[in-house]
């Protein structure tokens, strides 16, 4: 499965607004839960943060965990240029998150490839210098595809 | 969602996330800084017993049993009056009363909960 088929551009918010690590994941969350369930999600999203950051430094954190209320993978994005603290592993701010979403179960374990695929992505997202290049939703996913393309 | 039900779906939702911690696949994604950090067992022992003291000792046990059989998804979605575990048509009682009680499906033993 390729990212770019789980990234949709009403999913990705290149200039969030949020300024603390809770309501950056609000704001993701709300993205892929609008209605009943958000703060639910929320609270699994935080208690995964309890345990260990997932903020991978590099200006990247990639928030992300299993929900009994969905059904697929889902997938949102979040940019900040001026930069959140995420409590990464580089104590740096983080500047773009990846929210990855999954069901309890799923087939062919999914979830855990295309978190090692955003893995991967992002950290060529940083190492080429190019989280603020999209200027667009459209634009982001086209740089995804590309990069996605050089790690296969 | 009865706030039992709820109670038991984050604490589903929490083993989850410890099982997939403990996997290969998740320590080859590139948090393996997780689980070697020394304040893990720690820090998991501690969120999650906050999750189970909320929960009644039967229930919990009755959550422990189903998740050895099944090895997961204990709390389960109705889906049209299905169990969304077993797939068995549930009672028509039965699929209202999940919206506020605590209820088991009577065919596979999983907790079960209704969203909109």
């Amino acid at each position: 499965m390729n990212l770019t088929s789980l990234l949709l551009p009403e999913r990705i918010d290149l200039d969030i607004k949020a300024r603390k690590k809770n309501d950056v994941l609000r704001e993701l969350v709300r993205m892929v839960k609008p209605g009943d369930g958000a703060e639910q999600l929320l609270q699994t999203l935080l208690k995964r943060e309890e345990l260990g950051s997932t903020g991978i430094g590099k200006g990247i954190a990639i928030p992300h965990g299993r929900s009994l209320l969905t059904d697929k993978l889902e997938v949102a994005v979040g940019r900040s240029v001026k930069g959140v603290d995420f409590d990464s592993i580089d104590k740096k701010p983080a500047h773009l998150f990846f929210l990855i979403v999954a069901p309890p179960q799923d087939r062919g374990n999914q979830y855990l490839i295309t978190l090692g695929r955003v893995a991967m992505v992002c950290q060529e997202l940083a190492k080429e210098k190019r989280l603020f290049d999209p200027q667009t939703p459209e634009e982001f996913v086209q740089l995804v595809e590309k990069l996605e393309g050089k790690i296969r | 969602m009865n706030p039992k039900i709820e109670t038991l779906r984050s604490l589903e939702e929490f083993d989850l996330i410890l099982r997939d911690i403990d996997s290969e696949d998740y320590q080859a994604v590139g948090f393996k800084g997780v689980k070697a950090s020394s304040e893990f067992i720690k820090t998991a022992e501690r969120e999650r017993a906050k999750l189970t003291k909320k929960i009644d000792p039967q229930l919990l046990a009755q959550y422990h049993r189903i998740m050895k059989r099944y090895g997961g998804r204990v709390v389960v979605q109705v889906i049209r009056e299905f169990c969304g575990g077993c797939y068995v048509k549930l009672p028509s009682e039965l699929a209202v009363r999940c919206r506020t009680e605590v209820v088991a499906c009577p065919n596979c033993g999983r907790f079960l909960f209704y969203v909109k």
